[in-house]
């Protein structure tokens, strides 16, 4: 009988929360609709939700803009790849020996300390507004960000554990497979978590900075001729790209994550 | 062993300066010879001769100043905003519920790219930048903060409750040094992703701060510039890490084991 209660008020919980969302939601579109009805100046600067629902309905039915969403995909999955190949090329000339990782320890702090997005110039500077230079841009964070994760959860490693593993007859070959691999790999799929936002906010800084192609280019042509509903529905198409990949390596993630005690 | 400890550690520093000093002079004579074109790669030389002419016409300090303005300006800002979303979802449980999915999403995205908005909206002013800088650390203050919200010691609650704390005590002796310390934890990443808006927002529409320098180098085709900016972004960036890191072993000394 109590359960039965407790799962009524549960209900009723969830219903309010659900309210909220909703009340919240709706308050702020209608918000920003009154906003962008108010004037024509407030128009130009904020548009309004109907204005930018119409923007991107327009723009599902535009091969054109399918092909600025090609081109920006494209840079920030061909950017991932190389720059998770290039981590863990780095990874197996680093890890296996102390004496390096710790000669190099001072230069990834540096590396790190760095606000790698203010590299962007320097990549368009290189290699021009090509398809290239985002892809090297993209890279060169993604690299970076999967190396530190994985040097950390290589760092996770109890040493005792390892001693023992040790003690207890396990070859090399035993440790990177029982112990090295799976201290790894949590890091790694945190990591290429997110790498994956990073990589489309890189390819979009790269073509906002210099490009003629890519929704980073629809963006900051937009916002040159002050055309707010594009600037914001081009924002909110990656904003929900990057969200959605998240979500679903979350999905994947967490069956994998199942055995781990801790 | 302590001396052995001491030698061998020489050696890795003796060999980590070697290196760079190596990698400079290799530079040095690449660009010179050009064996790959100057304008390319640019040339120590050149780095030194624009940082040396910031520095004497004073536009070094002017363009750090804006830089470090709106970064601490937005971090300070985002800190309190956040501080405050934080502490309202870890402490009620349906403000958490219902904030979740705008959080996630929020959180999920790369927030940087909100700047072309917030020129529209704000202008180009100091006004866009900031906000720039507070949409990226907001979202990182409150959920950190809501999370330590969340890990509070149940017992430590009921038991300073039992032993008469009022609301006020209560939120002074509980909640607030737990509050402390998870901003004071998370501020040496937050200030990180702060510098990195300060930067971006500085890329366009403006005539000072370290983004603009960057992105002036890349517009005159100057690599010279581009890299004496790099070299003044990752000093204050290191300087910055260091402070942190002071006043954070200083927020936690008092506790009994550090973590």
């Amino acid at each position: 009988m109590p359960e039965v209660v407790a799962s009524n008020a549960e209900r009723s919980r969830n219903i309010t929360v659900l309210a909220w969302r909703i009340g919240l939601t709706v308050g702020f579109l209608a918000a920003w609709q009154y906003m962008g009805s108010k004037s024509d100046f407030w128009k130009l600067i904020v548009s309004s939700p109907q204005q930018v629902i119409l923007k991107c309905f327009q723009w599902v039915q535009d091969p054109v803009w399918w092909g600025h969403v090609g081109t920006t995909l494209e840079e920030a999955i061909l950017g991932y790849l190389l720059g998770v190949v290039v981590a863990l090329v780095l990874v197996a000339i680093l890890a296996p020996s102390p004496w390096i990782s710790r000669f190099m320890s001072p230069f990834l702090a540096a590396m790190n300390a760095l606000p790698k997005i203010a590299l962007a110039p320097l990549f368009i500077f290189w290699f021009g507004t090509t398809l290239q230079s985002k892809v090297y841009f993209v890279a060169s964070l993604i690299s970076f960000i999967v190396l530190y994760g994985v040097l950390t959860g290589i760092r996770t490693i109890d040493p005792i554990m390892l001693a023992n593993t040790r003690l207890h007859g396990a070859s090399k070959w035993d440790l990177v497979l029982h112990v090295y691999i799976p201290a790894i790999i949590t890091w790694l799929f945190s990591s290429l978590r997110l790498s994956w936002a990073w990589a489309l906010l890189a390819a979009v800084v790269g073509e906002y900075l210099g490009s003629i192609k890519g929704l980073g280019f629809l963006i900051a042509s937009a916002e040159q001729s002050l055309q707010a509903d594009i600037v914001i529905a081009g924002i909110l198409v990656v904003a929900i790209a990057a969200v959605a990949f998240d979500r679903l390596l979350v999905y994947v993630e967490r069956p994998m994550n199942k055995w781990r005690a801790f | 062993m302590a001396r052995v400890l001491n030698t061998q550690r020489l050696t890795m520093v003796a060999a980590q300066v070697a290196v760079i000093l190596a990698a400079i002079a290799a530079w040095h004579y690449v660009s010179r010879l050009g064996v790959v074109d100057q304008a390319f790669i640019g040339s120590p030389a050149g780095v030194v001769d624009r940082l040396w002419s910031w520095i004497v016409d004073g536009s070094l300090g002017r363009h750090m100043l804006s830089t470090l303005g709106i970064l601490l300006a937005g971090f300070l800002i985002g800190t309190v905003a956040g501080g405050a979303l934080g502490a309202w979802i870890g402490l009620s449980r349906t403000a958490h519920d219902v904030v979740e999915p705008f959080l996630i999403f929020f959180n999920g995205m790369p927030r940087l790219i909100l700047q072309p908005f917030f020129i529209i909206w704000l202008g180009f002013g100091v006004a866009s930048k900031i906000a720039l800088v507070v949409a990226v650390i907001v979202i990182l203050v409150a959920v950190g903060i809501a999370n330590a919200l969340k890990d509070i010691d149940k017992d430590l609650v009921s038991n300073v409750r039992i032993l008469g704390g009022n609301r006020w005590e209560m939120a002074w002796n509980v909640y607030l040094p737990s509050l402390t310390l998870a901003i004071v934890a998370s501020a040496r990443t937050n200030i990180g992703f702060a510098f990195q808006a300060a930067l971006v927002a500085e890329f366009v529409g403006t005539t000072s701060g370290l983004g603009y320098l960057i992105v002036k180098g890349q517009n005159l085709f100057d690599v010279d510039t581009i890299w004496a900016a790099l070299v003044v972004v990752v000093a204050l960036a290191s300087l910055l890490d260091y402070l942190i890191s002071r006043i954070e072993t200083r927020a936690t000394r008092w506790m009994p084991h550090a973590f």
